[in-house]
């Protein structure tokens, strides 16, 4: 691509990420959550992909696929402990804060994580076979 | 005839779809969800037994909280089924086949029978 979209993908992609961090966490106080929090993540690694070329913007596998494996077991982990977790949490609950809402932050992180990198090794499996 | 034919099936459709939704619209149960026990129980006490304002998010987590978990595994397959796609772990044998292809060999599985 040409330098402006380069440029522009450089300044907004810190910006994406921020917004969709934000719209994960904030997930259970404001509109949003795991779903559009994560692909807004991953969107911005699709901009990214688009104005540099897949050779220049992608991250090792590995680490992508190792963070959604340590997502996926961490889910369940708080499937099964999420009473213990609850009890621990439930004192100090507020409303529209970023603690209310007793274990709910901690599913909207773990799935935000889980969708941000499901939906990076979708596409780049889909750009680098058309890459071929 | 098979214009005409397309021409109804989709006027047919077009019919179909708009009925449902004018009869969605007016009937009681869209517009009287105060008398359901389950979306009133959503909407009075969902923030306040867990304190978190965004009632999709809690019935999303907590109340259909095992739906969601395999919304997620759906989605880790799914990535999966891809990325193995893109590595061509479905495509060995066609892959076995060109070499062989290449080799001069005819594109027969008869060795690997008689070694099974």
């Amino acid at each position: 691509m040409n330098a402006i979209v380069r440029t522009a993908a450089t300044v907004l992609l810190p910006v994406i990420l921020l917004f969709g961090l934000y719209v994960v966490v904030h997930g259970h106080t404001t509109p949003g959550g795991t779903f559009s929090g994560g692909s807004v993540m991953a969107g911005a690694f699709v901009v990214l992909t688009l104005a540099y070329g897949i050779q220049k913007a992608e991250i090792r596998r590995s680490v992508i696929k190792a963070l959604k494996s340590i997502a996926g077991l961490t889910l369940i982990m708080l499937i099964l402990f999420e009473f213990s977790l609850r009890v621990a949490l439930l004192p100090t609950e507020q409303l529209f804060t970023l603690w209310s809402g007793s274990s709910l932050m901690f599913f909207n992180i773990v799935g935000g994580v889980l969708v941000f990198t499901g939906l990076l090794v979708i596409w780049w499996t889909i750009a680098r076979t058309e890459n071929d | 005839m098979r214009k005409e034919l397309k021409f109804t099936v989709g006027l047919a459709c077009i019919f179909v779809v708009s009925c449902f939704f004018v009869f969605s619209a007016f009937s009681p149960a869209f517009n009287q969800w105060e008398q359901k026990s389950i979306a009133k129980f959503f909407m009075d006490e969902g923030w306040r037994q867990l304190a978190a304002t965004n009632t999709v998010t809690t019935i999303v987590w907590e109340y259909r909280g095992y739906d969601t978990l395999g919304e997620e595994t759906i989605l880790f397959t799914a990535a999966m089924g891809v990325f193995a796609l893109g590595l061509g772990f479905f495509s060995a044998e066609k892959l076995q086949q060109i070499e062989r292809e290449k080799a001069g060999e005819p594109p027969s599985v008869k060795g690997r029978e008689a070694e099974e």
